[in-house]
């Protein structure tokens, strides 16, 4: 402040909307006349007073700076339903970092000053605030939402063209800190003079064009911004009552399911053969209900070491159709190294889906191994059970699977967007 | 009141019962108002031409009271400058609306306790005003670089003061003060333009063709 402090503003009338810059001579044109302090001459890039009725110089340059905006100075455009001039520009680097933006200062008489910020390819809009935020713990309150710290350090101006509210310096650093929740980050930046508080929303590029014109060069963004809604966060959101109500449906279905179904054997035969090879027609039988599966057992008590098999259809009488069907059972056990073993089963079960009701008969021939015949009674025995309506735990599964998928997705990308997110915080 | 300006005779009309100065609008004399009399006490400089949005004339509502903007001075400090404008409250009662880079408080005279003196504030810091807690913004020498209209005391061109802004976290105005060994004091709160729902406001060029 010293140096300074003594100076006070001689040309309070701000009428002035040109003068002639005191380095070079060349005339300076000003867009916020009486509002703006400090002014930067477009030729030779001095940084003048213009509230010092002599104009003085606070930083002399000799070159005009070859930096383009990315939107020209003095362009209009309306964000959040005010028209803004760009009357300032600065470009501006993180102290130690590799890191830079740009800022655009806009102005309305009426409103007064905001600005635009750009960061590798996102825009955000920016207001001073009135009000400042309190600190609860590592939060920070603010008209009933809690912001998350993101990053301190120290910002430095790099570049500057246009006017601007306040003594604007080259190469001048303040302390910066930001807190971020998802569509506002709250900035602090601490000067000699005090603390200033800005809030900055998150703004969508083609918003920016719409705003201010389609010439305004924005490429795709480089990176996610630390204040960026989350949209595969917010699909997931979105879609998890549907899921839940999804998951619920389809256990209770198989809970209602699984509860009705009484185990009820529609045909048992039981059969003893002693032949390879001969093939068996059951009696007719009625399968009643709606087009439901059918589950076949075959169960054979006697295989041991050898197998049994039985290759068949269902034979729908009423539409003379049918449905195969083969069952394989396997027992095999010894004793190995010292330690007994058991392979296979005497027990296997198929399911045959979307049956109809209506008259039935089983079409089938069972086979198997002649050396594994019983000695004593030169006979195999076997049973084959026909059941209706069985529950398959497997299609749940399948279905929970498909319902899970666009979750478990969604969960994936919300947890990689989260984390490009706060790649560059502290 | 109907008076004229005793540089020029052009009619002079007093709004306010209580102002007590005014500038005359054809000669820029800079006049005082004894009861019955005026006196020329000096000339304005130029014209004020900022781009306030603001006029002499201009009506605004605060909390539900209605004012009119009746004068105002604009005011400097080191590194910048912004506008108080004199509002008359529909009660007869006195406020001050600042006019700053956007940014809108209304305030009023303070009757409370003020502070002996300036050197005990610094930015940053924070204080108890009645029970509530006020944060420093800054402390600054200020100077009156000119006025327009009328004003409720008279006018001193070049007047310096030290000032003290206080801000609560909730958007609340403190403002101390100090010249020599005077202090004032005023309070009130920041609020957005829409708030006010002005009428009668400045055209501006280039804004509202």
């Amino acid at each position: 402040m010293a140096g300074t402090t003594e100076h006070t503003p001689k040309t309070p009338l701000g009428g002035v909307k040109a003068f002639s810059c005191r380095n070079c001579g060349g005339q300076v044109e000003l867009r916020a006349p009486g509002q703006t302090m400090t002014a930067v001459c477009q030729h030779c890039s001095s940084i003048v007073d213009i509230t010092d009725e002599n104009f003085r110089i606070l930083q002399r340059y000799n070159m005009k700076m070859d930096h383009k905006p990315r939107i020209p100075l003095g362009r209009r455009g309306v964000v959040e339903g005010t028209t803004w001039e760009v009357v300032g520009y600065l470009y501006r680097q993180a102290v130690g970092y590799d890191f830079y933006w740009e800022e655009y200062l806009l102005f309305n008489p009426r409103q007064g000053f905001r600005w635009l910020l750009y960061q590798y390819g996102n825009w955000s809009f920016t207001k001073p605030m009135v009000e400042f935020p309190e600190r609860t713990s590592a939060t920070f309150q603010f008209r009933g939402d809690s912001y998350r710290r993101y990053s301190t350090g120290k910002a430095k101006v790099l570049f500057v063209l246009g006017e601007f509210y306040w003594q604007v310096k080259r190469n001048e650093e303040v302390q910066t800190a930001d807190w971020v929740r998802e569509g506002s980050i709250l900035s602090l930046e601490v000067d000699e003079f005090g603390l200033n508080w800005t809030e900055s929303t998150f703004l969508e590029r083609k918003e920016v064009k719409k705003a201010f014109g389609e010439d305004v060069r924005t490429p795709p963004p480089r990176s996610v911004a630390p204040h960026q809604v989350n949209p595969y966060a917010r699909q997931l959101k979105s879609i998890l009552p549907i899921f839940l109500i999804a998951l619920l449906a389809v256990f209770g279905y198989q809970v209602t399911v699984s509860s009705q179904y009484k185990d009820e054997v529609t045909v048992m035969f039981t059969g003893e053969t002693s032949e390879s090879g001969v093939q068996q027609v059951t009696e007719s039988f009625e399968i009643t209900g709606r087009t439901n599966n059918v589950q076949l057992d075959l169960y054979t008590p006697d295989i041991s070491n050898s197998w049994f098999e039985v290759e068949g259809y269902l034979h729908h009488l009423e539409t003379n159709t049918n449905r195969d069907f083969r069952l394989t059972n396997e027992y095999y056990y010894g004793v190995t190294d010292g330690e007994s073993w058991t392979e296979g089963s005497k027990r296997t079960d198929m399911v045959i889906n979307n049956v109809p009701p209506g008259k039935y008969e089983l079409v089938f021939t069972p086979y198997f191994a002649p050396e594994s015949i019983n000695d004593a009674t030169k006979k195999q025995n076997y049973q084959l059970y026909l059941l209706r309506g069985v529950p398959i735990a497997s299609n749940m599964w399948i279905i929970l699977v498909i319902i899970l998928s666009p979750v478990i997705y969604l969960w994936f990308r919300s947890s990689n967007f989260k984390k490009a997110q706060w790649a560059d915080a502290d | 009141m109907e008076y004229n300006c005793p540089n020029c005779g052009a009619p002079i009309n007093f709004q306010s019962r209580v102002s007590i100065f005014t500038t005359c609008t054809y000669c820029r004399s800079n006049i005082v108002r004894h009861d019955m009399d005026l006196e020329k006490i000096g000339e304005s400089s130029e014209l004020l031409q900022d781009l306030s949005p603001f006029q002499v004339g201009t009506r605004g509502t605060i909390d539900g009271k209605r004012f009119t903007l009746l004068g105002r001075i604009k005011v400097g400090y080191p590194t910048g400058m912004w506008s108080e404008w004199y509002a008359l409250m529909d009660d007869y009662s006195e406020g001050w609306l600042a006019e700053a880079q956007g940014y809108y408080m209304m305030s009023y005279p303070w009757k409370g306790l003020v502070p002996e003196s300036h050197q005990r504030f610094a930015p940053r810091q924070s204080t108890n005003i009645d029970g509530k807690r006020f944060v420093v913004d800054d402390v600054r020498k200020i100077r009156y670089l000119a006025s327009e209209g009328e004003l409720p005391f008279v006018y001193q061109p070049g007047f310096e003061a030290t000032s003290v802004d206080l801000r609560s976290p909730d958007g609340e105005f403190m403002n101390f003060l100090y010249r020599g060994k005077e202090a004032e004091a005023y309070k009130g709160r920041y609020a957005s333009f829409e708030s006010f729902q002005f009428e009668n406001l400045r055209k501006i060029d280039g804004w509202d063709d």
